[in-house]
């Protein structure tokens, strides 16, 4: 053998090992060959009169947080047989909310509640979850994969899945600034899935919006449910609904015994929802007032999905309710009539906004 | 002159030139300033309040289920003199009252920077003074005390005062708590000031000042002539139209209600 010949084989081979080495990088999970640029923030726009998000310094809004959140959002990866994600049981077309009482999981084991609107979730003070048990967003986006009524998976297997996805990687690095597969974690991964949850905003579009603004004018139906719901003139009786229900949310984000079950004793709720938080007895069956902005879209209704339609909703609050000694002073016996009902539900009507469908960013992308 | 005595008087003069410019910085530095803590408690028959307790009201079982209100403007007084404690603040009893030793202990209304002395006088608006009250929700952040939504009120243009809500034994079969009272006030005309005077309120340096000041929640509900409310008759006040002249009373039942 030449001295050329032996000098040409021991670049090959030189080469080789070049290739070989660059490989074991690719297996190792580096990403760094992937340009990085720092994330541009996503601008977000607010409905006039609205308040600011939550705060979260740890987790600006940026383009491919929310990119990655919206995938990782639709993507049954999350699942641990890979039949749902969350957005199988908030649906975009239902306001973000499930169209069934309590939703089924991967195993078809029913939960306990009704699967929440996610519409302005990002604005939510006072804890999420009809309970409150859960303070930020990132934190809730923890329980859904692990629970076993819901996604029934582990952490470790979906992040598992998420560094050998051919496509997410790259996304987490653009995100995040990762450097390494290993560094995708479920706390970034809940980052992303919050960012996205942040941009469901809809609002400033709605007929009661454009009432307020003075740009068209209410029907006379929506007229008389707006002055019974605000309690505006005391030509109407006062349904007394602007008490849970008001301000640019349509609700102040607490907690009440709206007299759903009656118990003689505190400690019999079925569930007892903000009780089991607090710890404090008088807080036995109190749920979150959620926001009716899209009620209208969000049915079932309650924090168990028992009302169908917002005619059974204006029923029960038209009762006064089922006793216990923690029910709201403001649960009455209304007294409505039939039309006053009706005039009630029309507003309800009227504060829904579909302009959220048009939004390309809460679509489905895959 | 020497050299020892040279050094003798120099030295003497760098004492004497750093004692003065000692004494001088508290004149210019040091601030002649404290705090103080307003201690709100709710009484029920001078004793602390627990919110959901049942207490006897006419031979009727009754609870109190909320109890807050707003603050303004309280301030220090000697002679003509004035000194901010706190602009606007939110007193609310749920986040106290749940507990017999959070009753016992009030909530309290802090303010800083007060001028050191001694004050005679202590004054505070019960409400929110209508510059304020032009503005709504909207135009504050969410944890500043006049963000609130669920204390204003649309139809009114206004902020929700104060709030007491309850339940009572209206059938009086002592088993439930079957009705309730919700007694809402707003608007600018019910907006009130409660003054202090004779008092002595010592500002000391390196010392919070503590104020306690009661609330007696049965004095919030009586009629013009000290009767209790009939909860059946007076149970529901909150409309700014319908209600007649009561929004008005329960504003002065509100001053009348606070006792050092």
């Amino acid at each position: 053998m030449s001295r050329v010949q032996l000098h040409i084989i021991g670049c090959l081979l030189l080469g080789l090992l070049l290739v070989s080495s660059c490989r074991k990088d690719k297996d190792n999970g580096d990403l760094t060959d992937i340009p990085y640029d720092v994330p541009e923030p996503y601008n977000l726009d607010i409905p006039e009169g609205f308040p600011d998000l939550v705060a979260n310094s740890d987790n600006p809004l940026t383009e491919p947080g929310v990119q990655l959140g919206r995938r990782l959002f639709y993507d049954p990866i999350l699942s641990a047989d890979g039949t749902m994600s969350c957005s199988s049981c908030h649906k975009r077309e239902k306001g973000f909310a499930d169209d069934v009482p309590t939703s089924l999981g991967i195993d078809g084991i029913p939960g306990t509640r009704h699967a929440m609107s996610l519409l302005n979730v990002g604005f939510f003070e006072n804890g999420l979850n009809w309970d409150g048990s859960i303070a930020t967003l990132e934190e809730q986006a923890i329980e859904p994969v692990i629970n076993p009524v819901e996604l029934h998976d582990d952490w470790g297997n979906v992040e598992e899945k998420l560094r050998n996805h051919p496509d997410y990687p790259e996304r987490f690095r653009a995100a995040f600034g990762i450097s390494n597969k290993s560094e995708i974690t479920k706390e970034l991964a809940t980052k992303a899935i919050a960012q996205f949850e942040k941009i469901i905003v809809s609002g400033g579009n709605s007929r009661f919006d454009r009432a307020l603004r003075g740009e068209i004018f209410f029907t006379d139906s929506e007229f008389n449910g707006y002055d019974m719901f605000f309690d505006i003139s005391p030509d109407f009786p006062d349904a007394e609904c602007g008490h849970c229900h008001t301000g640019p949310l349509l609700t102040t984000n607490d907690y009440f015994n709206n007299g759903l079950d009656g118990v003689d004793d505190l400690n019999n709720f079925e569930d007892i929802g903000r009780g089991a938080v607090t710890d404090y007895i008088f807080d036995n069956g109190k749920f979150r007032a959620p926001s009716l902005r899209n009620i209208a879209l969000t049915a079932p209704y309650m924090h168990d999905g028992r009302f169908q339609t917002l005619e059974e909703v204006l029923d029960h609050y038209d009762s006064g309710g089922h006793y216990a000694e923690n029910l709201d002073p403001l649960i009455l016996n209304l007294g409505l009539t039939e039309e006053q009902k009706q005039d009630i539900i029309n507003l309800l009507h009227s504060f829904t906004d579909t302009t959220y469908l048009e939004n390309p960013d809460l679509t489905n992308p895959f | 002159m020497n050299y020892r005595y040279l050094s003798i008087f120099l030295l003497l003069a760098s004492i004497t030139l750093l004692s003065t410019s000692c004494e001088k910085e508290p004149d210019g530095d040091v601030v002649e300033s404290s705090n103080i803590e307003v201690r709100f408690r709710a009484l029920i028959d001078g004793q602390p309040m627990v919110l959901n307790e049942r207490y006897d009201y006419n031979g009727k079982d009754f609870t109190i289920s909320s109890l807050k209100f707003y603050i303004s403007d309280l301030v220090l007084v000697k002679g003509a003199l004035e000194a901010n404690v706190k602009e606007i603040d939110f007193v609310d009893f749920g986040t106290s009252n749940t507990t017999a030793q959070g009753a016992a202990d009030g909530v309290v209304v802090g303010g800083a920077s007060i001028p050191l002395g001694t004050y005679d006088g202590l004054k505070f608006g019960l409400g929110v003074p209508s510059d304020l009250n032009n503005e709504d929700p909207t135009d504050f952040s969410s944890n500043h005390p006049l963000g609130a939504d669920s204390e204003y009120w649309l139809a009114w243009d206004s902020y929700i005062f104060h709030k007491v809500e309850g339940r009572y034994d209206g059938d009086n079969n002592a088993n439930d708590l079957e009705s309730s009272y919700v007694y809402h006030v707003g608007l600018d005309e019910n907006f009130r000031e409660k003054t202090f005077s004779n008092l002595e309120i010592e500002i000391a340096e390196d010392n919070t000042a503590q104020v306690v000041i009661d609330i007696e929640v049965r004095d919030l509900m009586r009629e013009a002539n000290g009767n209790a409310f009939d909860f059946e008759a007076v149970g529901n006040i909150h409309s700014a139209t319908g209600d007649g002249s009561y929004p008005g009373l329960i504003a002065d039942n509100w001053v009348n209600a606070f006792s050092l």
